[in-house]
């Protein structure tokens, strides 16, 4: 079975989260699955970087799990890219880190799916919005996988995060 | 109109070749016109003055982001600014108007050409690639002018660092 590794991305997934909270839970739970809560491990910002490319290596697949904040991910992830894939690690000819394993991007938004449509209010499609973390995949030789939204998050009901988190566990176990 | 260029270079006086070209051109300009901050240097250890952020936004009529592209994205500092700074009652939602009517616009430097910037074989536009600010500057209402983009900016000649320069001083005065 492949082993999966879940970096999570809420600066507060411990207070102010619902719906990442429900996901990591239930993710947390799953065999083969380690999920780490990546603000609660680096509270000042300053990322252990050998340890999180031992995270990497140890695993099949990698998920970036987060809110949408300003139409990408929060800071800290994008501090972990540019920290944490290095050259001559993740790319360049001696850098195969990601080579053959999966790699997704989980993620909520607070608006509904119809805006983000050429036509609605966003302009742009989740997978558009999304391309800057597809193309780190292509770059560094990971396989992407097609993202795991959960439009609509604010106001969810428990019905629906119900379901999410069914999802969730099946988008990280097949 | 007064312009506020917000620099985000983690070396911006070291490693940093074109955004330092584009910067001391950018500071040639009047400095009553033309704000030059290297945001970097302001907050070595990442923690951002918001209040005073957002008082030289409010001064100015013109936000320009100005980063190398890392990872299809800008640096890290970058989105701490966004998560920070534009922050609910003030950017957004109710009496959250503070950018709405200004110009915003992204300038930034890449390392590869131009050509490898397209659709085919699943890659994606920089069109594609700049969308989150696209759409943070619509749910900001304020008003998107086309990017700045320097293409192969290794790869530039002293020469053409110049030319880049004198159109980057068009662009901010336009």
């Amino acid at each position: 079975m492949k082993k999966t590794l879940v970096l999570v991305f809420h600066p507060s997934l411990n207070g102010q989260s619902h719906v990442n909270k429900a996901l990591a839970d239930a993710a947390g739970e799953l065999a083969n699955v380690i999920v780490r809560d990546e603000y609660a491990l680096y509270p000042d910002g300053r990322i252990d970087v050998k340890a999180e490319q031992a995270a990497v290596e140890a695993a099949d697949r990698i998920v970036f799990q987060f809110p949408l904040y300003w139409f990408s991910s929060p800071a800290l992830l994008k501090e972990w890219e540019d920290e944490v894939l290095e050259h001559g690690w993740a790319y360049g000819s001696e850098g195969h880190a990601f080579e053959g394993k999966e790699f997704a991007v989980a993620v909520s938004t607070g608006s509904p799916e119809s805006k983000y449509q050429p036509e609605g209010d966003n302009k742009f499609t989740i997978d558009q919005v999304l391309v800057p973390f597809e193309g780190t995949a292509n770059h560094i030789n990971a396989t992407w996988v097609k993202p795991f939204v959960t439009f609509a998050s604010f106001g969810i009901t428990d019905e629906a995060l119900a379901k999410a988190v069914e999802d969730y566990k099946a988008f990280l176990t097949k | 109109m007064r312009t506020l260029v917000l620099v985000f270079h983690p070396d911006l006086e070291g490693a940093s070749r074109a955004n330092k070209a584009l910067v001391r051109a950018a500071r040639e300009l009047p400095d009553d016109t033309v704000t030059v901050r290297d945001v970097y240097a302001l907050y070595p250890d990442g923690v951002i003055d918001v209040a005073a952020e957002q008082r030289l936004v409010e001064a100015h009529d013109r936000i320009v982001m100005e980063f190398p592209l890392y990872w299809y994205s800008a640096p890290a500092l970058l989105k701490e600014w966004e998560d920070k700074v534009l922050a609910f009652g003030w950017a957004y939602g109710p009496g959250g108007e503070a950018l709405a009517g200004k110009e915003i616009a992204v300038v930034t430097t890449a390392g590869g050409p131009e050509s490898e910037y397209v659709e085919e074989d699943g890659g994606a536009t920089m069109r594609e690639v700049l969308s989150p600010y696209r759409m943070m500057a619509r749910y900001t209402h304020a008003v998107w002018k086309e990017p700045f983009v320097v293409f192969e900016s290794m790869e530039l000649s002293d020469e053409a660092l110049v030319t880049t320069g004198r159109k980057y001083q068009a662009f901010l005065t336009d």
